[in-house]
């Protein structure tokens, strides 16, 4: 089945970003991802909630060329991910709770290395701007070790997105965060929420996903049980039709 | 391979105890006693089988690791790990032969002979892989990551076998006699024993591989079954 | 190409100043590979076996060791705070993260080495100079080996649990020709031998560095996907 967006809230191009059809996964006799298809447009945030072990970071995983699926096919930004092609990840920036950075480099000296890797021109200016950008100025100098949950996740945002990306992966990115840290993602994830990004999210967290998505899907057992667009959602009921989609 | 071993599975089965049979009655009543060894020379039956199956298995491994990396499919990392557990017992018979023919003959029961050094390396390769797939979780990961060490293992062969051939050179060597050039010297009826006998070994290995894959892919259904039932409750 | 090139360098700089800033590395395989020079010390009679004999031996299992260390924590710098994640969602070709740990590894390891062999020298009386350049290529070649194969190993080994148990335990068994190699090629070089005169060891342990570095490329892409 193949969900087509009828209310767009920001101005798109015709060519969906993200392109997935009938996209499955089997781990041995385990079935993480079954079946699923659904487009996005250019500047869509779309939000996916479900339960542990519904195959959410399965997905994602698939989506940035990490994992294989097992059959289907999926595009992101024009590119195959079944490629893994090197071009399809200068496209994407992928956030999970794993902050990905050397705890023994300091802040910038993380940049400078994802930077280089990405073989970014002018790099010191846009890793130093980066780092301004999400607030660590200040302790741009100092190892990461150093720095508190919240902090580091930060700087994992400046690193994720330090190339430019047109589509960013969170994958439960509010794992672990205090209140504070929390409302700086939320920051964050507004300011990155343009128009010009495409952005994926899974959460646990309802309020928070429910907050800045255009759509949403609930996943549960490896497939899309549900995938509606944000204004035909009731905000206030949508813990009830969450324990009702996952009943079905 | 295995469709033919469900169809021919009992007919497979029978042809084998029959060889077992024909090679039992060859090894001790129809090949004479070797003059030097003594009827402790019949290990050798054994002992040559049980190597060439071992080399045969992990060559098997070896080939069905690439066809897993090439083709993604379940079967080959089946036919891999049945494989690489035959061979590991094989190799554990080689291992446990050689010094029980080696006691009287050289009147120790370990002597860093270049076959059986490389062999007990072998056995180590193989059972490092086994280890890898017992400590990994089924799926993907683990099928990949244990059929890169089945490439690696099976290429470090060659290597194993003259660097210990010339390392074993630098020390007095024992001369095995009934090794020594195999066929060349010895006695046609101890040939034919021979062959009789790596017939059998041979008809055993399809017994087991067939035998092995049937398991796996029941475990396989079984786990299946048990998801299936979890998730619909 | 030179994009590759970059990004191999990247690597290679990123570990060396997490190693510049903690010294961690070094630090633990150069006093391992004394510890173990000096138990062997005190597990043979110096007076009745020859130093020449068995010291070639040592020197080889002290390198192993201490590079098994090596390559653990090597890749446990790559898996904490899953860094390893970044480095696989970054465009860079897989060969380029297999040659850049290869580099710094076959590099840390060269480093560790050349602080051990002085002191070899000193514990077992032997004067390594006179033969300084054949031994160097010696050093060069096993080390380059134990670094291809164990590279991809531990970037195999990454990936289970008991992964510092795993690493020695697949990699030793595979070692055994270029141990068996470096420790012949060392003991005939010490005593005075040119490397003209081991062909045969020579061709193998360069056979075995080319094969698996080749092997690696084929395969590292089916180790390091998630």
């Amino acid at each position: 089945m193949v969900f087509c967006m009828s209310e767009q809230t920001h101005p798109v191009s015709s060519d969906p970003v993200v392109k997935v059809r009938d996209i499955r996964k089997d781990f041995g006799y385990l079935r993480a991802v079954e079946g699923i298809s659904f487009d996005l447009n250019k500047g869509e945030f779309l939000t996916i909630f479900g339960p542990n072990g519904a195959g959410k970071t399965t997905l994602i995983k698939i989506l940035s060329g990490l994992t294989r699926p097992t059959s289907g096919s999926a595009t992101v930004a024009g590119f195959d991910v079944l490629g893994g092609s090197v071009r399809l990840r200068k496209e994407i920036g992928v956030i999970s709770h794993a902050t990905c950075l050397y705890p023994d480099l300091t802040a910038l000296e993380n940049l400078l290395f994802y930077g280089k890797l990405y073989g970014l021109n002018d790099l010191e200016d846009k890793a130093n701007k980066a780092i301004n950008e999400v607030g660590l100025q200040l302790r741009r100098h100092d190892r990461v070790r150093t720095f508190s949950r919240g902090m580091q996740q930060r700087l994992t945002i400046a690193r994720a997105t330090l190339h430019d990306p047109s589509v960013l992966f969170f994958d439960e990115p509010f794992t672990g965060l205090d209140l504070q840290a929390t409302n700086v993602l939320k920051d964050h994830l507004h300011e990155l929420h343009t128009g010009k990004r495409t952005l994926i999210m899974t959460t646990h967290d309802m309020s928070c996903g429910l907050e800045m998505c255009d759509r949403v899907a609930i996943q549960n057992k490896g497939r899309f049980a549900m995938l509606e667009s944000i204004d035909r959602i009731d905000r206030e009921n949508f813990e009830k039709l969450y324990t009702e989609t996952l009943e079905l | 391979m295995s469709d033919e071993n469900k169809q021919d599975g009992s007919i497979l089965i029978w042809l084998t105890i029959v060889a077992f049979l024909v090679a039992m009655i060859a090894i001790f009543i129809y090949v004479p006693t070797e003059q030097t060894e003594g009827a402790v020379q019949r290990i050798m039956y054994f002992h040559i089988p049980a190597a060439w199956l071992a080399f045969f298995s992990f060559f098997i491994v070896f080939l069905s690791s690439i066809l897993f990396l090439w083709k993604k499919e379940r079967e080959w990392d089946i036919y891999a790990l049945a494989s690489a557990e035959i061979g590991v017992i094989f190799c554990s018979l080689v291992l446990i032969t050689g010094p029980i023919w080696a006691r009287p003959i050289w009147g120790v029961w370990w002597m860093w002979d270049a076959r059986l050094t490389s062999t007990l390396i072998l056995w180590l390769i193989y059972v490092a892989y086994l280890m890898l797939r017992a400590q990994t979780d089924a799926g993907s990961m683990r099928a990949r990551l244990a059929a890169v060490l089945g490439i690696v293992g099976f290429l470090d062969i060659p290597f194993i076998h003259f660097s210990v051939l010339w390392w074993n050179s630098v020390h007095p060597q024992p001369k095995m006699i009934s090794e020594e050039g195999l066929g060349k010297g010895m006695d046609p009826s101890m040939v034919a024993t021979l062959m009789v006998s790596l017939g059998a070994f041979t008809l055993l290995y399809f017994v087991l591989m067939g035998q092995r894959i049937k398991v796996e892919k029941m475990k396989d259904e079984v786990e299946r079954l048990k998801k299936d039932h979890l998730y619909s409750h | 190409m030179n994009g590759y090139l970059n990004q191999v360098a990247a690597i290679v700089w990123k570990d060396f100043i997490t190693e510049l800033k903690t010294r961690e590395l070094f630090s633990s395989m150069f006093i391992f590979a004394l510890l173990v020079i000096i138990i062997f010390v005190f597990s043979v009679n110096l007076s009745i076996v020859g130093a020449r004999e068995i010291g070639p031996g040592v020197l080889w299992v002290a390198f192993l060791f201490a590079g098994t260390i090596g390559l653990n924590r090597s890749f446990m710098l790559e898996k904490e705070n899953g860094c390893l994640q970044g480095l696989l969602l970054a465009p860079v070709d897989r060969t380029a993260l297999y040659f850049g740990k290869l580099v710094s590894n076959f590099v840390f390891l060269l480093i560790m080495e050349a602080f051990i062999l002085p002191l070899f020298m000193i514990f077992f009386n032997i004067d390594l100079l006179p033969h300084l350049l054949p031994l160097l290529y010696v050093i060069l070649v096993g080390t380059l080996g134990f670094c291809a194969i164990g590279t991809l190993l531990s970037s195999l080994s990454v990936n289970l649990k008991t992964r510092d148990i795993m690493l020695p335990i697949l990699l030793y068994p595979l070692m055994v020709p270029v141990v068996i190699g470096s420790v012949q090629m060392t003991g005939q070089v010490l005593s005075g031998e040119s490397l003209s005169g081991m062909m045969n060891w020579v061709g193998l342990t360069l056979c075995f560095d080319i094969i698996y570095i080749a092997v690696s490329i084929m395969t590292i892409d089916f180790v390091l996907e998630e």
